[in-house]
Formats: structure tokens, C-alpha cells, sequence
């Protein structure tokens, strides 16, 4: 089995379910098809300009799935983008196997598509330099969705960049591990200082009070934790609610 | 990236608007309020956001 990353950008409407929404039923399918597994998603941050007209998030979705066959993923993804995409959305896949090409490419693409208003054709320019390992294609719309999945890819490929869509709750607030079986039990790599940013050491106690959510950073699941005293604490993601 | 005194304001206008409706779980932006920040009608721009509730106010 071998490792390859999809992305996903522009599939949703006003009425519609989310982009992450939308990849993660593509991972539950590929994996139902015994196509490939998936892992979880990461969502990155693109630029916010008035140049990209009425932006609702302008953010890109990406996963890591294993398979013996990338080919097979491209065409399962992109069949499901066609049947399962919003009306007036401009749907984007891009579907990245590594085979051992310099990823500096790839992951300036995603860096500048942070800061600076891209193109369609940057973003083919960009996908050309990596013949037989980037899969990209447009899935309806204007297909503009391409420009921010092959910047989802390059920006997963940093290791440090966005957050992991949803949310980790504790099973008994208050619940006190030690960082090492908390990570274990929640499944991050690694929790850090919320001041620091630095890898809280394993034998340190992390007291999970509230609902939290993890970032993307050095490869893995993160959880951002602040010091109380001589404990650390999830930073809490609120839950609101209003009718 | 907006400042105080627009965040603030984001989180009073949602309050009071019969309209708001959460965006997807994974775009919400303020973590501790009901703001229009998180509200699926919010449309970013440069510097702020617009409101597009009444393009589909037919709905
Ligand atoms: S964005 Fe518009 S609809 Fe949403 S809460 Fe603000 S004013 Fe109301």
C-alpha cells in the first residue's frame, strides 16, 4: 500500500453540506469500494481578497488515504464530485502520489495561494512540473476548485498548516492523563503549550475540561493545551447554539 | 484582519438577528460567541466580511 493525498476545494452552496463534509463521504465510499483507506482531514486556510468574488471560506480539505491504486481513486473521486457537488459550485480534485520529486514546488503553490490571488493556469503550470504523481482535474463549475486542491496538497505537505476537522471531546470533563495516555486515548501525535508552542513532555498531566479541536503541525494531530498551575489544559472550543 | 471594535460588532449584530444560522462546524471562526463571523451568510471581503442574507432572502 502506498500513501497518496486528495484534495478537494469550491464543492459547496449556501444550502449544501461542506467541502470537508463532502471528502469525508468520499474516504467513507473508497474505503466501502476496498479502494483505499482514508485518514483525517485537514482544512487550510487560502487567501481572503475581494478579487475572489464573494468568498464564503476559501479553505481546502485534504486527507492522506492508502491504496494500491491511486488511478482508481481519481476516477472514484472524481465520478462522486460530478453526482454529489452543489449547484454554481466549481468543483476542484487533485490527487498527489509521491514518488520522491522535490515537493518545494508544490508547497510554494499552497504558501502563495495564502497571499496572493492565483490562477488556473498557475495552478496547471505548477501540477505539469510533477507528471504521473499529481493527479488534477475540474469536476464542474468553472473548475476554479483546482487552484485551491493542488494548494490543499501543497500545504499539507509543510507538515504545519490549518486544523483538523472536528472536534475531540473529553469522555469525563475534568478527565486527568498524562500528556503521553491522553494523546494515546485521543489520538494526537503530540500536544504543545498554547504560549510556547512547544511539545508538552509525555510525563507532564493534561486535566481535558471541555470540547477542543486539534491543528495540523510537525505531521500530526495536535492538541494546543494552555498551563494552569502545574497542569495543562485543552484550549476549549465553545459550543454555541441559537435558534 | 479585522479589528476589535468589527468583531465586537459582529457578535452584537448576530445576537439580535433572527437570521443567523451556523456555518459548517469546520469555518466557525469565533470560538466563543454567536457571531456573524460563524454565520453561514457571511461572505468574506477584504478586511471584513459582507452579509448576503438578502440575496436569498426569498428562500
Ligand atoms: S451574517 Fe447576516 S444573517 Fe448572518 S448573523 Fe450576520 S447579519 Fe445575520
Amino acid at each position: 500500500m502506498k500513501t497518496v493525498y486528495i484534495c478537494i476545494d469550491d464543492t459547496d452552496n449556501i444550502d449544501s453540506i461542506g467541502t470537508g463534509e463532502i471528502l469525508e463521504n468520499i474516504c467513507d465510499r473508497l474505503k466501502d469500494e476496498g479502494i483505499a483507506e482514508g485518514g483525517f482531514v485537514t482544512r487550510h486556510q487560502l487567501l481572503i481578497s475581494d478579487k475572489i468574488a464573494y468568498t464564503s471560506h476559501n479553505s481546502s480539505m485534504c486527507s492522506a488515504l492508502l491504496t494500491d491504486d491511486t488511478e482508481a481513486v481519481v476516477r472514484f473521486a472524481g465520478e462522486y464530485l460530478e453526482n454529489n457537488s452543489a449547484d454554481g459550485s466549481d468543483p476542484g480534485l487533485c490527487v498527489y502520489e509521491p514518488k520522491g520529486s522535490d515537493t518545494s514546488f508544490l508547497t510554494a503553490f499552497g504558501k502563495r495561494a495564502q497571499s496572493e490571488v492565483l490562477t488556473k493556469d498557475d495552478a496547471f503550470n505548477t501540477a505539469k512540473l510533477y507528471d504521473g504523481e499529481i493527479f488534477l482535474s475540474e469536476h464542474g463549475g468553472d473548475g476554479s476548485g483546482i487552484i485551491g486542491a493542488l494548494a490543499g496538497i501543497g500545504l499539507r505537505l509543510t507538515g504545519s498548516d490549518g486544523r483538523i476537522k472536528g472536534k475531540i471531546f473529553p469522555e469525563k470533563e475534568g478527565e486527568r492523563l498524562t500528556c503521553r495516555d491522553f494523546c494515546k486515548k485521543y489520538g494526537a501525535g503530540q500536544a504543545i503549550d498554547s504560549e510556547t508552542l512547544k511539545k508538552i513532555p509525555d510525563d507532564e498531566t493534561i486535566c481535558f475540561e471541555a470540547v477542543t479541536k486539534a491543528v495540523y503541525r510537525d505531521f500530526m494531530i495536535t492538541i494546543v493545551a494552555e498551563r494552569r498551575g502545574d497542569l495543562y489544559v485543552p484550549v476549549p472550543k465553545k459550543l454555541k447554539n441559537k435558534k | 484582519m479585522m479589528d476589535k471594535e468589527k468583531i465586537k460588532k459582529a457578535v452584537l449584530t448576530a445576537e439580535s438577528c433572527s437570521d443567523y444560522s451556523d456555518d459548517y462546524e469546520e469555518e466557525l471562526c469565533d470560538d466563543e460567541n454567536i457571531s456573524c463571523l460563524n454565520c453561514r451568510y457571511r461572505r468574506w471581503i477584504k478586511g471584513g466580511f459582507e452579509c448576503v442574507k438578502g440575496k436569498y432572502s426569498d428562500e
